[in-house]
């Protein structure tokens, strides 16, 4: 039974529901997480208007 | 119906707006725009916050060196962003076993919570994490990437074979391994499913 479930995952998701409840969704990045991400892109990219850089708290 | 219209109600595929980026570079950004905080909640889960800051950000540059690789009839990017972020775990298991090994530490908290869960579900999270968290990091890696990839990021298994590159039959497989040996450490019982009976 456990092959048919892993592969229809028709039931049987319990282990998975404790993954998602263990590893519980984090808050969303800082808005300064996300400047600086998208400033190192735009640096590879060459982007001419680099994303502003964040104030920092 | 006016063409501007049709492009308020389509909006670009991933694969259009990649391809695009072959002759303009800065279009790249749409892409960021769209998955960044998705690649940063899921790396956050398996590494941490703190390191997800800098591998998220890794993610895109990542992407961006390999775009002229995507397959253009994949219309949606997800699968192929969590390959990649999938890979960057991998070259980064040292900080994901000492995550694991901090959240399994964790005195009935985790690192932060998810609002969206039931108190229910936390009593039982948080009574079942130090044996999960054990579980979890005693998987083959391989296996391990897929089983997170089907809980942390949603993915089906075409998707999850897409993102990692391997057989559909060796998703299933590798699956149905990382599920039992799961159970088998938490003693063949779920404190999820237990509860609430």
């Amino acid at each position: 039974m456990d092959d048919i479930d892993a592969y229809t995952g028709s039931h049987g998701m319990d282990e998975i529901a404790l993954v998602r409840a263990v590893l519980a969704s984090p808050p969303p990045p800082r808005p300064q997480v996300t400047v600086l991400a998208r400033q190192r892109l735009a640096e590879r990219t060459g982007e001419r208007r680099i994303p502003a850089q964040p104030t920092m708290m | 119906m006016s063409e501007t219209a049709d492009l308020v109600s389509s909006p670009e595929s991933d694969a259009t707006i990649i391809e695009a980026s072959h002759g303009d570079p800065e279009r790249f950004a749409a892409i960021f725009d769209r998955y960044f905080s998705e690649m940063h909640r899921y790396l956050a889960r398996r590494v941490g916050g703190a390191a997800a800051d800098d591998l998220a950000a890794e993610v895109f540059l990542a992407a961006f060196s390999q775009r002229h690789r995507y397959d253009a009839a994949r219309e949606c990017a997800r699968p192929w962003l969590y390959g990649i972020a999938t890979n960057l775990v991998g070259a980064h298991r040292r900080q994901e076993a000492r995550y694991l090994r901090a959240l399994a530490r964790a005195d009935g908290q985790p690192q932060w919570q998810g609002e969206e869960e039931r108190a229910a579900d936390r009593i039982s999270a948080a009574a079942a994490r130090p044996a999960l968290t054990a579980a979890l990091t005693a998987l083959a890696p391989g296996d391990r990437d897929v089983l997170l990839l089907v809980a942390l990021a949603d993915l089906g298994y075409p998707e999850v074979a897409q993102a990692l590159g391997i057989p559909y039959g060796t998703v299933c497989s590798r699956l149905n391994r990382a599920r039992r040996q799961l159970r088998t450490s938490l003693g063949g019982s779920n404190p999820v499913s237990e509860h609430e009976r």
